[in-house]
């Protein structure tokens, strides 16, 4: 009987997204395992605070790749930091999966190779994450934009003044301190940002009302003035904040006490003659500052 | 000797034969998206338990299993997708491989063939598959599916008969 040529030859095989569901499916084992350690070391919890500082957020599937060579191919940059390279598109596809955004790039109707330029910083008071992304159009953003809104644990989103005028910045502000992945993916491209449950404390259980230390300017509109300060700390890496009167502030550091914070606005006094812009502050997770 | 396989080598047997294991999958519910979703499953369940499998050379056949029984799985949830209605003409691909090749009865008769497997119970599909398909002698599938080898022949030759009763209008 000659069926098996016949009926296996007239299967097509869609490749891609057949890697794809053998990753998905290697991600979910990861996820499934690592939910039953973390419901073993729900006792660990002198160890949040230090984990919510360092932003320890165990980067699973990361860790997970770099010891698949196969994978590694694959799936390159990951967690927070930067990734990705020049990629022709036109268009994107943002699909939005309760606490999970992927993001894909299209050119010619077909989903590209690799993903565009992109930095992930995340942030834990207010609990955020910013996302930059290169040679994104205006329309392409409203529409992640409005497709972002709709992603579960997401209380808001805004853009901030990117330092370079070809690149898009924007926060995505969550609703409470989650531990996150970011991943990306290559053949195809794919960058996904993914919300979940840290390790640390039991679903539905409030996160630490933990204070973190930082130091913050003024409130300011998103004008020059801001950009200048923007350029003239650029080296400390500031981060922007929009403030519930809708100016925004600078912030530089995360500090566990507000020792560490005023030893860091002394360096910073010394470094920028004075750096009279700034002071020490804090908050928490789910406190966006006043003004 | 026993040689235990490690998450690496399972990540590359499941690249290498990637191919293989979607086209069972897709033997059972004809449907891309359906049969993506079952080697997600697949692949997922196959990791959990990996420290289960004995033997690293019996990953293949190991894996198969695990597939079968998800796609049985699946079909039972779905039960929708078990059976045709008479009248609607088959799936559209089934259409087109008609319309290539009207002048082939014997690919005629083997489309059938494969379409008659809907009438088969998930499980009796299975032996079609890799019998047929797979190319599994009834040993192997009886070490596979952890039943004797005459019960691997019994039902392979009464799936066998269904599938020929279909056929031949009866």
């Amino acid at each position: 009987m000659n069926t098996e040529k016949f009926a296996y030859e007239n299967i097509e095989v869609p490749d891609d997204r057949l890697v794809q569901a053998i990753y998905s499916g290697m991600g979910r084992a990861k996820r499934i395992k690592r939910r039953q350690y973390a419901a073993r070391s729900l006792t660990a919890a002198a160890a949040v605070f230090a984990l919510l500082l360092c932003s320890a957020n165990i980067p699973s599937l990361y860790a997970y790749a770099s010891e698949i060579p196969i994978l590694g191919e694959f799936v390159r940059a990951l967690h927070a930091g930067s990734g990705g390279e020049q990629t022709l598109h036109e268009d994107i596809q943002a699909e939005i999966q309760d606490n999970e955004l992927v993001i894909h790039f299209i050119n010619d109707g077909r989903t590209t190779d690799t993903v565009a330029p992109y930095t992930a910083q995340h942030y834990s008071a207010p609990s955020r994450i910013t996302l930059t992304l290169e040679s994104l159009t205006e329309e392409e953003y409203e529409k992640l934009e409005s497709q972002i809104r709709e992603m579960k644990g997401v209380a808001d989103v805004y853009r901030i003044l990117s330092p370079e005028k070809e690149k898009i910045s924007f926060v995505m502000v969550l609703d409470r301190l989650y531990d996150y992945e970011v991943v990306e993916q290559i053949f195809p491209g794919m960058l996904s940002i993914r919300l979940f449950q840290d390790a640390y404390y039991a679903a539905g259980e409030k996160a630490p009302e933990q204070q973190v230390y930082y130091l913050r300017t003024e409130g300011l509109g998103q004008d020059q003035r801001l950009e200048e300060l923007l350029k003239k700390y650029q080296a400390e890496d500031p981060a922007q904040v929009k403030t519930q009167a809708g100016s925004f502030i600078l912030t530089i550091g995360e500090f566990s006490s507000e020792e560490e914070a005023e030893n860091r606005l002394s360096e910073l006094q010394r470094d920028y003659d004075g750096a009279v812009e700034f002071q020490v502050s804090m908050g928490m997770a789910k406190e966006i500052p006043e003004k | 000797m026993k040689r235990h396989l490690g998450k690496h080598e399972f990540a590359e047997k499941m690249m290498e034969n990637r191919k293989r294991f979607y086209c069972i999958a897709y033997s059972y519910v004809k449907n891309e998206q359906d049969a993506l979703d079952i080697i997600s499953e697949a692949t997922c369940k196959g990791l959990i338990h990996l420290k289960e499998l004995d033997e690293a050379e019996h990953l293949v056949t190991w894996m198969t299993r695990i597939i079968v029984n998800t796609s049985i799985d699946f079909i039972r949830k779905n039960s929708r997708l078990t059976a045709l209605p008479e009248d609607s003409g088959g799936y559209p691909e089934e259409r087109d491989w008609k319309g290539r090749q009207p002048e082939e009865p014997d690919r005629e008769t083997l489309f059938d063939l494969y379409n008659a497997m809907d009438l088969l119970d998930p499980e009796e599909r299975t032996y079609i598959v890799l019998r047929y398909f797979e190319s599994y002698n009834f040993r192997e599938i009886a070490e596979m599916l952890k039943i004797p080898e005459s019960t691997v022949k019994s039902r392979s030759y009464r799936a066998l008969g269904k599938m020929k009763q279909h056929m031949t209008g009866g």
